[in-house]
């Protein structure tokens, strides 16, 4: 873990998390998967998951999409509204977020946990999820 | 009197405080997106600040419903140079996948403060749909 344990995300809130097979979660792990320059890289921790409705994901989250960003909830009724795989899996597994305004929580792997702002510069927000992309920066609002 | 002035001009304070929030400087974009003429069912609009022109900020992310897409109120896009990604699909049947018209289309504008409409027309040799997973 070059960038260091205080810049590396490890688990995160999410409220997109819904299939039809599995149950609802609260937080997964991880933000394993990374989005770096614009380009999708493998996972170093994340977990597997399939349904035959949301295709399967390596991962159960990332720091892609900004946190809370997607309205994919409020605009949906998810999953009976043709939860495809472009659409469901880009939601859960791309996308942290809250029921609180404003941020989620994170937890960093220096074992803090602290709560990101959703205005946070995304590729400083992306930079968090990748353990060694030489992360700088501060995700402090 | 004067204390009837001070409780009135209090009470309207106290109304008016609420909608005067603070400016996140964000603009509010909203738009169409087209493809073959057509609008695009469903998909996402992503506006993101270009960090090769030094721009920084949030990534602003719409639903595009019915070929239109409308920022939300806090998640506005940042002004300046921008690249906006655009993925579309055919509005499907319930519980069925969605296929994507056109893979990710990706390109760079610029977004003014404030208030903004961004028409987009995705071109028609912007590829062939992908295969279903």
């Amino acid at each position: 873990m070059t960038d260091g344990t205080s810049k590396q995300f490890m688990l995160a809130e999410t409220r997109y998390q819904f299939t039809l097979e599995s149950e609802q979660a609260w937080a997964t792990a991880t933000a394993g998967s990374f989005y770096v320059n614009r380009v999708s890289r493998p996972s170093w921790a994340g977990t597997s998951r399939g349904g035959t409705f949301v295709g399967s994901h390596s991962t159960t989250g990332a720091a892609v999409n900004g946190i809370n960003s997607s309205d994919f909830v409020d605009t949906f009724a998810a999953p009976a509204s043709g939860c495809g795989s472009t659409i469901c899996s880009g939601e859960m597994s791309k996308t942290f977020g809250s029921y609180h305004p404003g941020g989620c929580n994170m937890a960093l792997a220096d074992g803090s946990v602290q709560f990101v702002a959703q205005t946070i510069d995304i590729n400083i927000y992306r930079k968090f999820g990748s353990r060694a992309d030489g992360a700088t920066g501060s995700i402090d609002p | 009197m004067p204390f009837v002035a001070t409780a009135a001009s209090l009470a309207l304070a106290l109304v008016i405080v609420p909608g005067c929030q603070k400016s996140n400087g964000l603009t509010a974009v909203t738009g169409k997106v087209t493809f073959k003429g057509s609008p695009v069912p469903m998909g996402n609009a992503y506006i993101e600040p270009d960090p090769s022109q030094g721009n920084k900020g949030p990534q602003c992310r719409s639903s595009i419903i019915k070929g239109e897409f409308k920022s939300r109120p806090e998640f506005g896009s940042v002004s300046g140079p921008v690249i906006v990604d655009v993925e579309g699909s055919e509005q499907r049947a319930e519980k069925e996948f969605p296929t994507p018209l056109f893979p990710r289309y990706t390109f760079k504008t610029e977004i003014p403060k404030g208030k903004a409409t961004l028409d987009i027309v995705v071109p028609e040799d912007a590829g062939k749909p992908k295969p279903r997973p």
